[in-house]
């Protein structure tokens, strides 16, 4: 499935998929270096990360601290945050609570204003 | 399995509370609930799978979430154990681990202990289990689904940094 979105859209689309929410295994900072956000823009992030789950992340922190729901919402926030015009999430709301289903819900809402976002299950997803 | 009522260090920075003793039994199921971040798979990989490797006394399966790591493992096992067995999906995967247990279980029946953390295919592996493995115990974490009969185990975190695990009244 990812093979098949990468090789139709990869020039346009950002494709995230909470089966692997993070790609680097280090910090936050390189993480952030995917999307090419600033300093300021990844500090957004961070605060929005502190409001939502209470923990305190900064660009040094381990991205293996973080739990599976809160690596999910902490990809939606890096890809709502880039440059990205079209955002392809796949497999979204399976990791997640209900408040951070609804949290996610209401941000998608808020971002689908200035750009395009698509919402699906992979194919094998039962 | 039995857990004594402690405070563990699952992390430097993080601390899990068993006020009361928890036992875990073959033939039943456990879902483990609570909210993203209060502990459910660090209970599952730093408390029971440390138990449980290495007991030969039985047999052990762990789905982790968000599984790629995993994925890679299991594959690059099967391309050299099964050299034709062509393993695509997590779905592939999962029956490769399943039959490969239900095999060792006709040849040598033990116990069975089956850790699963979020996984999309919660349903089919509790079948299957309930299907060819009578003598084992599911215990599971999921925000979408609860599997029929199952005994509930509540986290919740009290502070940052700690967490609280409570068998949920039947």
């Amino acid at each position: 499935m990812l093979q098949l979105l990468l090789d139709k859209h990869s020039k346009q689309w950002l494709i995230c998929t909470a089966r692997y929410p993070l790609v680097t295994t280090g910090s936050l900072r390189g993480e952030a270096m995917l999307y090419n956000l600033d300093k300021q823009t990844l500090e957004k992030v961070c605060a929005e990360f502190m409001a939502y789950t209470g923990k305190d992340l900064s660009p040094e922190s381990e991205l293996s601290t973080l739990s599976g729901g809160q690596k999910v919402l902490l990809m939606c926030l890096l890809a709502l945050h880039s440059s990205a015009t079209h955002i392809h999430f796949l497999d979204l709301w399976h990791s997640l609570d209900a408040n951070n289903r609804a949290r996610i819900q209401s941000l998608l809402q808020q971002y689908c204003q200035t750009r395009e976002i698509l919402l699906e299950d992979s194919p094998d997803a039962p | 399995m039995r857990l004594e009522a402690d405070t563990l260090q699952i992390w430097p920075g993080f601390r899990l509370e068993l006020p009361a003793p928890l036992e875990f039994q073959t033939g039943f199921r456990y879902h483990l609930r609570g909210l993203n971040g209060s502990g459910k798979s660090s209970f599952l990989s730093r408390v029971l799978l440390p138990r449980l490797i290495g007991n030969v006394s039985c047999y052990n399966l762990y789905f982790e979430q968000q599984m790629s790591l995993q994925l890679d493992a299991v594959r690059a096992y099967a391309a050299l154990c099964k050299p034709r067995q062509l393993l695509t999906s997590e779905k592939d995967v999962i029956d490769f681990l399943l039959l490969d247990l239900f095999k060792r279980l006709r040849e040598a029946p033990r116990p069975v202990y089956v850790l699963m953390d979020e996984s999309p295919h919660t349903g089919f592996i509790a079948d299957s289990l309930q299907e060819q493995a009578a003598n084992s115990c599911l215990i599971y974490t999921s925000h979408q689904e609860e599997l029929p009969d199952s005994i509930c185990m509540d986290f919740e975190l009290l502070e940052p940094g700690l967490g609280r695990v409570l068998a949920s009244p039947a």
